[in-house]
């Protein structure tokens, strides 16, 4: 992997390396601990509208979220050098880190803006499936399959995946504002985690039969 | 902590709201090489990672991706700028050995009576080599450190990582490169039982030694040790390992760790 050539590219300069885009992730984290800036570049190209989505549904504010964004990519670059790619794909990892980093600047503003990004009332994934026209059909069919999946969960398990991964609430504040024990949080946060892959599972094993 | 108890805390280890002794004991649990308990954590962030498909998501423009890199970009100058030639970085060592860890059996008495052996990776390196970037992932040592790279054009120290990590220490190295030393500072390091301590390679690009020197832990769980010579050499990675005092040991029978 290490043949395709690193250049730091110039800011000035917008030019993409192609062979960039032949590497894998696991092969881009690579040359970004050795420092290569035109990897760091590329991963920006393919996740990072993804980790900008993801930050400005948490923050819900466009400067906080701007910040955000660069901020994750900052603690990858920070980080490559420890990350693990046997231990998960870096999209999950971005978008964790993104959620993360979103709730950490939410704590630092103090002030929870109310919005109307998305459905407020806990368990409605509505217009989180309103998706974007300028997004490509199977990232479109991704996410039916996905909403369909969260609308199949028991409304308990559902409720608290709103809140921990869409309003970027942790685990405490949810016992704290459903009035639940912190252990019943956690496990419905991860009964839910457990249900979702096996309906996703189903879907996409439908999906390949069909 | 065991399995059960493990995956019951995953969901809060991917999210990063446990306890700091939880995350800790998580961590080390995963870092032993449980295969369960990892591909339960893999899932876990692959279902994550698809819950977010639901998020919407437009094409991020050009001049948005360049706003978000020269961003990054800028801190990465100034860091440079600041870190001179120091870095702190952590050193996993895992605790003695036990049946379940996935250690190679290689027959070497020492490995079963140190205080397990494991390594870490961590690397030591910078140079002023672009060519830096070109190194072949086969050029990492063999005991699959999953280490790391070095940071090519900078003095500046960043990495570690081990696949086995009971628990952690943390060692700050200077490498001076014009003057051919490096200088190691290790804290909150455990003391090992008689007849093992603790040795610090420095390796090439190719995992071959340049310099070792034996690390002697006093009682604050503090170690310094200088190793100089180094000067045009390429020196690119430093680990620790643990060894019997009956050595001296060929560097690649000190292979630890398979793959997970």
């Amino acid at each position: 992997m290490n043949e395709h050539h690193c250049e730091s590219p110039s800011l000035q300069s917008h030019e993409h390396e192609p062979a960039m885009s032949l590497l894998s992730d696991e092969q881009l984290v690579f040359q970004i601990s050795s420092g290569c800036e035109g990897s760091l570049r590329e991963v920006i190209r393919r996740y990072g509208a993804k980790v900008d989505a993801v930050c400005r549904l948490i923050c819900r504010d466009e400067l906080d979220a701007n910040s955000t964004t660069s901020e994750v990519f900052w603690e990858l670059w920070q980080r490559a050098t420890s990350y693990d790619t046997r231990r998960g794909e870096l999209k999950s990892y971005l978008m964790m880190l993104a959620r993360s980093r979103s709730i950490d600047r939410q704590r630092a503003q103090r002030s929870r803006k109310e919005h109307s990004l998305l459905a407020v009332d806990a368990g409605n994934f509505r217009l989180l499936s309103q998706l974007s026209p300028e997004e490509p059909v199977s990232q479109a069919e991704r996410a039916q399959s996905v909403h369909q999946a969260l609308n199949q969960l028991p409304e308990a398990q559902r409720q608290v995946i709103h809140l921990a991964f869409f309003e970027g609430c942790t685990h405490i504040r949810i016992a704290a504002d459903l009035h639940l024990p912190l252990g019943t949080v956690k496990t419905r946060i991860r009964n839910g985690l457990m249900e979702l892959r096996c309906l996703l599972s189903k879907l996409h094993t439908q999906e390949d039969s069909a | 902590m065991n399995c059960t108890e493990v995956q019951e805390n995953l969901p809060l280890f991917v999210l990063g709201e446990l306890e700091a002794s939880e995350m800790s004991r998580v961590n080390q649990h995963l870092g032993s090489g449980c295969p369960s308990c990892i591909a339960e954590w893999k899932s876990i962030q692959q279902t994550i990672g698809e819950l977010y498909e639901v998020v919407p998501t437009a094409p991020l423009a050009v001049d948005r991706q360049d706003a978000i890199f020269a961003d990054v970009e800028t801190k990465i100058r100034n860091s440079t700028a600041v870190a001179d030639s120091t870095s702190t970085i952590a050193v996993n060592i895992p605790p003695a050995p036990e049946a379940t860890l996935n250690w190679r059996r290689n027959g070497l008495a020492y490995l079963l009576t140190c205080a397990g052996g494991l390594l870490v990776g961590m690397i030591v390196f910078s140079e002023l080599n672009p060519q830096q970037n070109n190194r072949q992932p086969n050029s990492l040592p063999p005991w699959n450190s999953q280490t790391i790279p070095a940071i090519p054009s900078r003095v500046v120290l960043r990495s570690m990582n081990s696949s086995h990590a009971d628990f952690e220490i943390s060692a700050t190295v200077v490498y001076d490169f014009t003057g051919g030393e490096i200088h190691f500072f290790g804290r909150e390091m455990e003391q090992l039982p008689d007849g093992s301590r603790y040795v610090l390679w420095i390796l090439d690009e190719q995992g071959q030694p340049l310099k070792s020197a034996s690390l002697y832990v006093d009682d604050q769980g503090t170690s310094k040790a200088v190793l100089i010579g180094l000067e045009n050499t390429r020196a690119h990675q430093g680990i620790v390992t643990i060894e019997s005092d009956d050595g001296p040991l060929p560097l690649g029978e000190t292979e630890l760790s398979t793959a997970l």
